[in-house]
């Protein structure tokens, strides 16, 4: 790797570590208060989440807001949630008394396991249909390719869902129509998200693709007398991946934050879910630590294709 | 191509084998869960069987012993003892004792939940039974211990500040795993005092949507799912595989009613409104299930409360009207009910939590628009109801009701409609003869009078309208074929899943 190269990696990550921080204090903080602004009594709010329809009243709100000391003022408040942070202490859930890392690292484990696997079966889909399809623009399968990205993208993803779960569960009895715990229970909900990503994403690889074949720089390759094979291996690739890998992060962050519908659709434990929950039962502290949870993500996200997109088009790097 | 289309395949294949490996039947409802915590996420263990209360409730709807072999009651109504049963252990191997009992009591007792409201003076372990004494006689103790807030762990489930670690209980089942908000596995217990139970290992899915739930039921090889939308129902009927299976809760949809309200003050009104809703319509074509309208305020199956002598509610929309004009009203051109210049226009609060509530609410207000009142709904939290009955701003709300949240129906009968009303009762109705009637119950509930004194409290409730019933509850569970001796609890307090075996 080139001395260059190496510092620009090097900034990118004191940068995005900066940020990190940054990230972190404000969303935790603009938390906080926007929790406070929204509608309802806090207090019942929070009794209501904790003992459900049947043993919630007033009396049940007034002793939590006793136990949780609600009539103390927000400065207050906020100071303890700070200096606690500070020491890596994120407090317990309002509703359940349970950690907060706990819960939180729980449905964010969940939500990144199906995050993930949705963008690596996606990227298996996208790609080689992507370069293929730029391989003969306009022709049958382009078309083709552009109807089913068009149609999978109008349909809603839990309708895709609710297919899957029916071809797949209900008919032939292969896999777990819903839950969680071994792998089989990954596979659906994993389908239903790759297919709506790679719907996208197949276009981006073609449209990139196509700009890289239709470059000077491609077209000067095969007159030096490279085979189209070897030129795209070559000139191709990496020119293409560039904007790919870039998108690629952008759908990411896309699926952990708000595939609530998808989680509730195949009960998986996700963060989108949880996160709803708690804010419809002011669960200040969880609705924190998601928060600041998935924006230490996003940097994490923006930081990982920043590096990839380096090692891809070291250029980049050369130039600043 | 091929190779993404094999490896997906395989995959799906290794699945399968996975999920056939585990002979486990699946339960399913729409109730996630919280905590380990009693109060917060308790229903979920005593349902499945991992603990078990003092007293529990028999298929009939009565109290029966269960940790507690029996109770008695001194002749001042003031001492009650509770033997309890021998040679109980609980999961971790502690012996269930009378301190024990207390321990968990005593952290129960601080927490909300029926038992809360008893008036205990002291709690002591006598050989082997509990002796309760209480300030004042309160015939309902027996019902409060059957309730899984009061269910009884293990000394070493708490931690020093009295919160629940562990799920240590003394029911048929063990936790296995336990992984909130979504799935908890339990296995079965092989040394457990009773009925000991037959399936090895069950698993519990929340999931939230009634459509996951369906899915799941015509998918996996043994399952009882809870709580299905009455689409999915009509559905599954005609699946080979499944059975369902339904019972009447002693949960109600009711329509409660600010009665400071300037024109609903007015029984007449009151009256009105009752007769303008067409709950026969909202039963069957709603709902798709005619039996569940309501005729008065408790179903048949809580035949302690259930007044036969009581007239039906009637759907009367012209009558609706006459009561109107009757209470001062006129009509506008438009066709809204007046009166002083003001239109009859209130505001329905309700929630989605029960999602048929917006569905009912949308019909009543349709229904209320034909005798001229006109309704706005407001959907939110439930905790608006509570909150609007504290602060007196709110007008209507059409909200479901658990009158047994303990075995006996009293307990939320005698806070919702006796003195001052309730967050889910009455709202600034009071009746003098209802109240004590409902103080004489509380202090027994057994004597020759308390007949007489149930049917005042539902013959005024019937005519004065504190809360409009509108819809009772049906509870619809779809089972699979292979599971035998599955039954529905009344009561909402149990799957009884000891008593269900597999069959090939």
């Amino acid at each position: 790797m080139k001395r260059q190269t190496v510092n620009t990696l090097l900034n990118i990550l004191a940068w995005r570590s900066i940020q990190a921080v940054f990230v972190a204090l404000f969303v935790g903080i603009v938390c906080f208060f926007a929790a406070q602004g929204l509608g309802g009594n806090m207090a019942y709010r929070i009794a209501g989440g904790r003992y459900g329809i049947d043993l919630m009243d007033s009396s049940t709100a007034e002793s939590v807001a006793r136990e949780l000391g609600l009539d103390r003022s927000l400065w207050v408040r906020l100071v303890e949630w700070l200096g606690d942070s500070l020491t890596f202490n994120f407090g317990n859930s309002l509703v359940s008394g349970s950690p907060v890392i706990e819960e939180v690292g729980h449905t964010l484990g969940h939500s990144l396991t199906l995050a993930g696997a949705s963008i690596v079966l996606s990227v298996f889909i996208a790609v080689p249909l992507g370069v293929l399809a730029a391989k003969h623009p306009n022709s049958w399968f382009d078309k083709t390719l552009l109807f089913c990205s068009v149609s999978l993208k109008s349909v809603p993803n839990f309708v895709i869902g609710i297919l899957l779960v029916m071809l797949f569960a209900v008919q032939m009895r292969l896999l777990p129509a819903a839950g969680h715990g071994d792998f089989s229970y990954l596979i659906l909900p994993t389908l239903t998200l790759a297919l709506g990503l790679a719907a996208v994403s197949v276009q981006v690889v073609r449209d990139s693709t196509l700009g890289v074949r239709n470059s000077t720089y491609f077209l000067f390759s095969r007159i030096k007398g490279l085979s189209d094979a070897q030129t795209f291996q070559r000139h191709g690739w990496r020119n293409l991946l560039v904007p790919v890998v870039a998108f690629l992060g952008i759908q990411f962050i896309t699926i952990v934050e708000g595939v609530v519908v998808i989680e509730t659709l195949f009960a998986w434990p996700g963060i989108g879910h949880s996160l709803v929950h708690a804010i419809f039962a002011r669960d200040i502290p969880i609705v924190q630590g998601a928060a600041v949870a998935m924006g230490l993500i996003f940097v994490a996200m923006n930081a990982l294709v920043d590096i990839v997109v380096l090692l891809l088009d070291p250029r980049e790097g050369g130039k600043s | 191509m091929k190779y993404l289309k094999k490896s997906l395949i395989m995959a799906a294949l290794a699945g399968a084998a996975l999920s056939l490996q585990a002979q486990t039947i699946t339960i399913t409802s729409p109730w996630e869960l919280k905590s380990k915590d009693p109060t917060v996420g308790g229903y979920a263990f005593t349902r499945m069987g991992i603990t078990e209360t003092l007293v529990s409730i028999n298929k009939a709807g009565g109290l029966k012993p269960q940790l507690a072999t029996d109770w008695s009651v001194s002749d001042d109504k003031k001492v009650w003892t509770f033997t309890l049963r021998n040679n109980v252990t609980f999961s971790d191997g502690e012996a269930l004792t009378a301190d024990a009992v207390i321990h968990s009591l005593e952290v129960a007792k601080e927490k909300p939940g029926p038992l809360k409201g008893v008036p205990i003076l002291s709690m002591q372990s006598k050989n082997n039974s509990v002796v309760f004494t209480l300030e004042k006689p309160y015939t309902l103790l027996p019902a409060a211990l059957g309730h899984h807030t009061t269910m009884i762990l293990s000394p070493k489930a708490y931690d020093k500040d009295g919160d629940v670690n562990q799920v240590v209980g003394t029911g048929p089942f063990n936790v296995k795993e336990f992984t909130p908000p979504q799935r908890l596995s339990i296995v079965k217990k092989d040394d457990y005092w009773g009925e000991k139970a037959s399936i090895d290992e069950i698993e519990y899915i929340a999931a939230s949507r009634s459509v996951t739930r369906a899915l799941m039921a015509e998918s996996k090889p043994s399952i009882i799912a809870y709580s299905l939308d009455a689409a999915s129902i009509s559905r599954l009927k005609h699946n080979p595989k499944l059975d369902v299976m339904s019972i009447m809760l002693p949960r109600v949809i009711t329509i409660k009613v600010n009665h400071k309200h300037p024109f609903m003050q007015d029984i007449n009104v009151r009256q009105a409104m009752s007769q303008a809703i067409n709950r026969n319509g909202i039963a069957a074509s709603l709902l798709r299930s005619p039996e569940i309208k309501t005729t008065q305020l408790l179903p048949p199956s809580l035949s302690q409360w259930h007044n036969t002598d009581l007239e039906p509610f009637q759907y009367n929309a012209d009558n609706a009207k006459a009561l109107l004009e009757k209470a001062g009203f006129t009509f506008n051109g438009e066709g809204y009910a007046e009166k002083d210049g003001k239109v009859f226009e209130i505001t329905m609060r309700t929630y989605s939590d029960r999602p048929e509530l917006p569905l009912i609410a949308n019909a009543i207000q349709d229904q209320f628009k034909k005798i001229g009142i006109k309704m706005d709904i407001s959907i939110g939290s439930y905790t608006e109801v509570p909150g609007g009955h504290q602060d007196g701003t709110l007008e209507v709300a059409l909200m479901s009701r658990n009158y047994a949240t303990v075995q006996s129906p009293l307990n939320n009968i005698a806070s919702d409609f006796g003195r001052g009303g309730a967050d889910w009762g009455a709202m600034n109705w009071e009746n003098e003869a209802v109240a004590k009637a409902l103080d004489a119950l509380k202090l027994d509930n057994t004597d020759d009078a308390a007949d007489a004194n149930r049917a005042l409290v539902t013959r005024a409730i019937q005519e004065e309208l504190p809360v409009i019933p509108v819809i009772w509850y049906k509870q619809s569970v779809v089972v699979s074929k292979n599971l035998k001796g599955v039954s529905l609890d009344p009561f909402d307090t149990t799957y009884r899943l000891n008593e269900i075996e597999l069959v090939k």
